[in-house]
């Protein structure tokens, strides 16, 4: 077993926005960004779906009962440490659909990997 | 919000149920961030949770009321955020609003190319506007339009204005979708005078109001926004056109996509001598922006199968070819209204706006057909047909389709047979995505 990992601290916060429909050789973007997440072994992966919004489209999504839910927005967050999300992001590049990514600082007061 | 950099997150967090301007909060605070060409906000709802009121909400007991709270958030440049601020704190009431730093490491709304970057809409803006009141009836709404068909360049939206503010704009298929008129407004501005008066008579009946079928807070451009912007907003949202506005929200005219085209078109002339074509052939061609699946009919194909395929797709039109499929015409819908008979035109209006087969109520129509001046494809066609070889740079296409009466340009391989077909939507479309993220299989308009 390794080491539990510890993030305890000041870290950094990853949010990319993206649409449902975004893909990565067929398969959904948020699927493939949480496996090349855990692959990477990094702290943790959250995925949100909005239930409206609009990016620079100006294209409004909703998740009216007329447009049922066809391309919702969808935000990943990830906090772990720079080094990781740099290698994380760098990997995701060449995939990356047309999106918006942003990085903020956060500071961690607790985290507890399951089993550590 | 330009590129990469330092940016501000705007959190507004709410509750499901609150209102602002007599709309749910989230709606208004989209409203007025889409209004400000904002880059974009997302809205969460949380599961769980309590504001001001010590309220708690939550979705695990049957909560009485569902007002679950709701996180807006939005990030943009500091100076657009501080701008926007005060009218945000309007709207939410009672709520939270938090602002933080973040950085933004990749800002990619739509790949950009090929267009000339210092053009902005102003310099494209048609001041030819087409204005009624929130309240006036539908048929006033068809009757601005066509009075604006008339002029040379046709404004081809009525926008809603109340005060002096747009509040929200009308096009041909808002009266089609939302407001029961028959057909779109090219087939209306087709019909002769009789017919006209007959389909206007038969909307006067119609309760609606331009309030009820427009589309609210349109998507607006400023004069400063710059042309690649406005082209990319278009190709998105398949827009012919979009209303401009001045800084103090006032309405300053319309950018139609026929214009934005030709200014577009002329500024790629301009560069050739300059630099001999290196962005031009590096430009997409129109083999890759083509639509294959154009309906194509023979010269002498009766006038019922070639309304079968005018009807057939959202082109609205039917190529002509001989029998080396070489074109030789074009039939669209509105030229096929033109042509046939009086007597026979009920029921090919009938066809074109139910899309369905045309067929003959009984034998005086029939003996009308008989007498049609126009009974085959040959008759029915326009011969002016513009086909360019599938290997043109779009950026050369677009005077030759901005040229003729039809918005089409019709595209041919090497031996000079039909390939496809070119409308304007699709060299829009061109011109501002990368040909990978072209979809040409499912379109609709």
């Amino acid at each position: 077993m390794t080491e539990p990992r510890r993030l305890e601290g000041k870290q950094t916060i990853l949010r990319i926005y993206f649409g449902e429909s975004d893909r990565v050789k067929r398969r959904p973007f948020s699927d493939y960004v949480v496996e090349r997440a855990r692959v990477r072994g990094m702290a943790g992966c959250t995925v949100l779906r909005a239930i409206t919004g609009f990016g620079a489209n100006s294209i409004v999504r909703t998740a009216s009962v007329l447009a049922l839910s066809v391309d919702l927005p969808l935000v990943v967050e990830i906090v772990d440490e720079r080094a990781l999300i740099d290698g994380l992001l760098e990997e995701l590049d060449p995939v990356m659909p047309g999106v918006l990514v942003t990085l903020q600082e956060v500071e961690v007061r607790r985290y507890r990997a399951p089993g550590g | 919000m330009e590129a990469a950099g330092r940016a501000k997150r705007v959190r507004i967090y709410v509750n499901e149920g609150d209102v602002a301007h007599h709309k749910p909060v989230q709606v208004a605070v989209l409203e007025l961030l889409r209004a400000n060409n904002t880059a974009g906000a997302t809205v969460l709802r949380a599961i769980e949770g309590f504001g001001g009121s010590g309220q708690i909400h939550t979705t695990r007991v049957v909560d009485s009321d569902w007002k679950l709270p709701i996180v807006i958030e939005w990030i943009d440049a500091a100076d657009r955020v501080a701008r926007l601020l005060p009218a945000l704190k309007q709207l939410v009431r009672p709520g939270l609003i938090t602002v933080d730093d973040t950085e933004v490491v990749l800002f990619s709304p739509q790949p950009m190319r090929d267009l000339p970057s210092g053009l902005t809409a102003g310099e494209v803006t048609s001041p030819e506007l087409a204005i009624v009141a929130p309240d006036v009836p539908v048929r006033e709404v068809v009757e601005t339009l066509l009075r604006g068909a008339a002029h040379e360049s046709p404004p081809g939206v009525v926008c809603v204005v109340e005060g002096d503010r747009l509040v929200g704009v009308i096009t041909s298929s808002d009266l089609v979708r939302r407001g029961g008129v028959p057909v779109r407004m090219g087939l209306l501005a087709a019909l002769d005078i009789h017919a006209l008066h007959a389909e206007l008579a038969t909307m006067s009946a119609n309760r609606h109001a331009a309030r009820d079928i427009m589309t609210p807070s349109p998507v607006v451009v400023y004069p400063s926004t710059r042309l690649v912007e406005v082209a990319a907003l278009m190709a998105r949202g398949h827009f012919k056109r979009v209303p401009v506005v001045d800084a103090a929200g006032l309405l300053a005219g319309v950018v139609r996509r026929a214009d934005l085209l030709r200014t577009v078109g002329e500024r790629f002339d301009a560069v050739v001598p300059a630099a001999p074509g290196a962005e031009i052939r590096a430009a997409t061609t129109l083999e890759e922006m083509m639509r294959p699946d154009v309906p194509t009919v023979h010269p002498d194909t009766p006038l019922q199968v070639v309304l079968q395929a005018v009807i057939a797709t959202r082109l609205n039109c039917a190529v002509v070819v001989d029998a080396e499929r070489r074109p030789v015409g074009v039939v669209t819908d509105a030229e096929l209204l033109e042509r046939v008979t009086p007597a026979l035109r009920p029921s090919a209006l009938r066809s074109l706006v139910h899309r369905l087969p045309f067929s003959h109520p009984g034998a005086e129509a029939l003996a009308a057909e008989q007498h049609a001046r126009a009974r085959t494809a040959a008759d029915l066609m326009s011969p002016d047909v513009r086909a360019l070889p599938a290997t043109t740079p779009l950026a050369s296409a677009i005077a030759s389709a901005l040229a003729g009466r039809h918005k089409l340009v019709v595209v041919v391989d090497a031996d000079g047979r039909l390939a496809g077909v070119v409308d304007h939507d699709d060299i829009l479309r061109g011109l501002v995505e990368p040909p990978a993220a072209a979809d040409t299989s499912s379109r609709s308009r």
